[in-house]
């Protein structure tokens, strides 16, 4: 079918528009890229938009001469893996509980999770207090422990397991099965859509999290990634505590006080390129999962 | 039975209360366990004649190792393990876990102070917080600790011509809290090592003012001598834009944070004396060295705005400057396309390093420039009895605080002094033909090449912990900073070689722009009263208004931003500060003429 002088327009109009929103989402990308490798000294006098002026790798050298970045991502990756399969899991197993309203605990755990829904998470204080009490201050649990259920995932999840067909359920009853096998058997394996959905969503706020490695760690061997570029970001922003030492040390051009800004932007592309690299793996089951969830909630 | 059972839950809640309070009452709360050990501690002390009885020797307290966690903020802190830390461990058996912030320094303050999970030794920014730590009850007094373990600390502290700190910071009972660092203390009969009140005083390296600086050598190619004031400015200004009449080029420059800065540099050119906290950003000013007022209050600063408005309209200013970030501007200025700006001399620092880096900019080089309004006939920089800006306290957390004072006591010996401010001989300091400590060129070029030599190497640690002599006992510098090296030719900047030998050379300008008056500042007002929450509310107005007046259509515009920001901050309650900062000098004063 020949299309319309208007719809031609439209076409026109809307690709343009796209084109401009992609390549505001794109640029960053590349201004970051650019300036992580241009020659750092170089960098600091600007002036650097699309293209290296002074191409070098020598930022990237700097960043993975770093033993604490080594250590660090693999705190990272260790988080981001054990804390997306737990949360997936306990999420999972909490929201089917959710479409059981014959069992015993069903009411109460109710009443538990839209109390807990509606005050939040606490204020940062009482958290802490509350994970000191529960031994998970400097430890790695504090990564995995307080996200293991997620009250959003679980909304997600029982959205989801209400609009299977329950004649599966009642089938694999007949034919002997506990709830323990429907769930792992039947129930978890027709939710990939939605597992790769929340997996995403759980990765991403793990590997991005570095607030409470600030508030509740204080151990170097627990330092995240993303911690430690949030300290390099910050190094070159805390300008306000400059000592008369400083100075001197400064004079004599014995400290700087910020790295230079093509070793931090080396930082942000070699934190930020493994989280980017899941998206195209997952974004099937990711679309699925999400319009799922919207069209039968 | 339901009445029954109510019996036996008041029996039981009753008793429980009970018990609790008993518990309560016989508990020693752990401050003050360490209250009775200080005392004892103190007895102990008065009854040794010597005071050294008892008190073991540094390499017996070597051979029983100790960490001491201390919490020092900031994003990325020295680290405990560093090769001069580890060196100092090895000598004393004292080390340090050192801890940072991530730069969230207040919310880990509060946290630690709300779940009283202190660190041993928490450094304070004595504008926030600390007057909630000074009442918590969880700081032990340090006077008994260094007069019994650091007597040498705390005789350098308190002499006269280093402020008589201790007496100073002493509280109405005669307990001490807090020692600041950030000073560097003299002994008797040493001279300072800048002697910024010396008449005939030539400042060696770029200062710590807050002025007009200008890129040298196109000052002098576009106006050929020094700039005095606005007026010389201006046609400076125009100048350069006339030799530089593309957009890449800025006459001047500046970012949306630098409104403090320039304020400050604008009232010493107004003859105002302008005091802080720390030394960093202006906040109170003085004509008479009698009333105070809110810096963003005096009436001379509102031509200075229409000054730079009028830049702005001209396309002297640069066009982004007043909306653009730090970084922006530092990048500008380091590119060396930046004709001046009028600011606060960090900027400085890092633009003139980036100059000389750079084979097509190393001849340029920012300087400082003086200026003076028509009328006035003095120009005050800087108050330099400052004494620092973060406090050192220990809690009641700290294992052993006499372990702690003993090793303030040894870090005050040469051997402390020499490692905490040079680091390990041949690696981070070599000793010269004339037997005095320097730094080799090679050394020299080491640190030069890694921007955070002196951090991996734990270099200079302790000087923002507490105040460090500025001199070993036989008379040589305590810090690499004062190597013969930097005085020799080669050792200098090689640009200031040259402006040195130009018409715009600097160095004598300052002559007698400093002074001391300890009366005037270490005012700290607690961080919950309304007189710091109208300032903190002026404060957060300032660079905003700044922004807005350099932007602004006409100067009619600009008179009404400066008046309707004035209004806010008055009817925010500035004035109940002013008064504040008022009485407290007064009171200062009046309890000296006693």
């Amino acid at each position: 079918m020949k299309k319309s002088l208007g719809e031609k327009i439209f076409d026109w109009v809307n690709g343009v528009l796209l084109t401009v929103m992609a390549a505001s989402m794109v640029y960053p990308f590349i201004y970051v890229l650019a300036i992580s490798l241009n020659e750092a000294a170089d960098s600091n006098r600007g002036g650097i938009f699309f293209l290296p002026r002074k191409f070098t790798l020598d930022s990237y050298r700097i960043v993975f001469e770093n033993n604490d970045l080594v250590n660090a991502a693999l705190v990272s990756v260790g988080r981001t893996v054990i804390g997306t399969v737990l949360t997936v899991l306990c999420s999972a197993m909490f929201a089917y509980v959710f479409t059981k309203p014959e069992y015993i605990i069903y009411k109460p755990m109710k009443v538990i999770f839209f109390m807990a829904m509606f005050l939040g998470g606490g204020a940062l204080i009482p958290v802490y207090m509350l994970y000191r009490s529960l031994g998970l201050l400097n430890s790695f649990a504090v990564y995995i422990i307080p996200y293991l259920v997620n009250l959003w995932f679980v909304i997600l999840f029982r959205t989801y397991y209400i609009q299977l067909p329950k004649a599966l359920e009642e089938a694999a009853l007949i034919d002997g099965a506990n709830e323990l096998r429907i769930f792992f058997t039947i129930i978890l394996p027709l939710s990939t859509p939605m597992i790769a959905t929340i997996a995403l969503f759980a990765a991403v706020d793990q590997w991005n999290s570095w607030r409470d490695t600030l508030f509740f760690t204080s151990k170097e061997s627990l330092k995240t990634l993303q911690f430690v570029m949030m300290e390099v970001m910050q190094k070159a922003q805390a300008r306000t505590m400059i000592t008369r030492a400083a100075m001197k040390m400064q004079r004599i051009r014995q400290v700087q006080t910020a790295d230079p800004v093509s070793v931090r932007m080396a930082i942000t592309i070699v934190t930020t390129v493994p989280i980017v690299c899941v998206y195209p793996f997952l974004q099937k089951y990711f679309i699925k999962g999400m319009l799922v969830g919207s069209m039968k909630g | 039975m339901v009445k029954e059972f109510r019996k036996f839950l008041v029996i039981i809640l009753t008793a429980a209360l009970l018990l609790s309070l008993l518990a309560g009452c016989g508990a020693k709360t752990e401050n003050e366990s360490v209250q009775e050990e200080q005392s004892s501690n103190e007895q102990q002390g008065e009854g040794s004649a010597s005071g050294t009885e008892g008190i073991p020797s540094i390499a017996e307290d070597a051979k029983n190792p100790i960490t001491f966690s201390i919490f020092v903020g900031g994003a990325n802190p020295m680290k405990g393990d560093a090769p001069i830390l580890a060196e100092m461990a090895k000598r004393t058996g004292v080390s340090f876990d050192i801890r940072g912030s991530g730069g969230q320094d207040s919310e880990i303050l509060s946290i630690m102070l709300a779940s009283k999970d202190y660190t041993d030794i928490v450094m304070l920014p004595r504008d926030n917080l600390f007057y909630r730590y000074l009442s918590s009850g969880d700081l032990i007094d340090l006077k008994p600790l260094l007069q019994k373990y650091a007597p040498t600390v705390y005789k350098l502290y308190n002499l006269p011509q280093n402020g008589s700190l201790i007496d100073r910071f002493s509280n109405e009972e005669g307990k001490l809290y807090y020692l600041t660092q950030d000073l560097e203390l003299l002994r008797e009969g040493e001279e300072p090592v800048e002697n910024l009140e010396a008449s005939d005083y030539e400042q060696v390296w770029l200062p710590w003012h807050r002025v007009l600086y200008v890129l040298y050598p196109e000052v002098e190619e576009v106006y050929g001598k020094k700039i005095t004031n606005l007026d010389e400015l201006y046609d400076a200004l125009v100048a350069y834009k006339e030799k530089y009449p593309d957009n890449d080029h800025y006459a001047m420059s500046m970012s949306s944070t630098m409104g403090g800065h320039m304020i400050w540099a604008a009232l010493s050119m107004y003859g105002y004396k302008v005091l802080s906290h720390g030394i960093y950003g202006g906040v109170y000013a003085t004509k008479d060295g009698q009333n105070y007022m809110y810096v963003f209050k005096a009436p001379e600063l509102l031509e200075f705005f229409k000054f730079l408005n009028k830049l702005y309209r001209e396309g002297l200013m640069d066009p982004e400057g007043p909306i653009q970030t730090h970084d922006q501007f530092q990048q500008k200025m380091n590119s060396g396309k930046v004709f001046s700006m009028i600011g606060n001399w960090d900027v400085i620092y890092t633009a003139n390093d980036s100059l000389l880096r750079d084979e097509s900019t190393k001849d340029k080089i920012y300087i400082p420039q003086k200026l003076m309004a028509p009328g006035v006939t003095q120009h005050w920089q800087y108050n330099y009895a400052y004494t620092g800006n973060n406090a050192m306290v220990v809690t009641n957390k700290c294992p052993d605080p006499a372990r702690l004072f003993r090793f303030f006591e040894w870090l005050y010996s040469d051997e402390g002094l020499v490692l905490n401010g040079w680091g390990i001989e041949g690696e981070d300091y070599i000793i010269n033909s004339e037997g005095k400590r320097d730094i080799s060129p090679e050394i020299d070029q080491q640190m030069q090449a890694d921007p955070e030599y002196g951090w991996k190497r734990g270099l200079q640690f302790f000087q923002g912990v507490i105040n460090i002599p500025a001199y070993t006992t036989d008379g040589q510098g305590a810090n690499n900073w004062m190597a013969p090296y930097y005085k020799s030719e080669e050792g200098k900047d090689p640009r200031d070689l040259k402006v040195r030998q130009s018409p715009l050379n600097w160095h004598n300008d300052w002559v007698g722009t400093f002074y001391k008056d300890y009366d005037e500042v270490d005012i700290y007002v607690d961080a919950e009263s309304p007189e710091a929450m109208a300032l903190a509310q002026a404060q957060a107005l300032i660079d905003d208004a700044v922004s807005k007046m350099v932007l602004a259509e006409s100067e009619v515009e600009v008179e009404q931003i400066y008046q309707e920001t004035l209004q806010q901050m008055e009817t925010n309650g500035i004035a109940l500060w002013e008064k504040y900062i008022n009485d407290t000098i007064a009171s200062r004063r009046s309890n000296n003429n006693q």
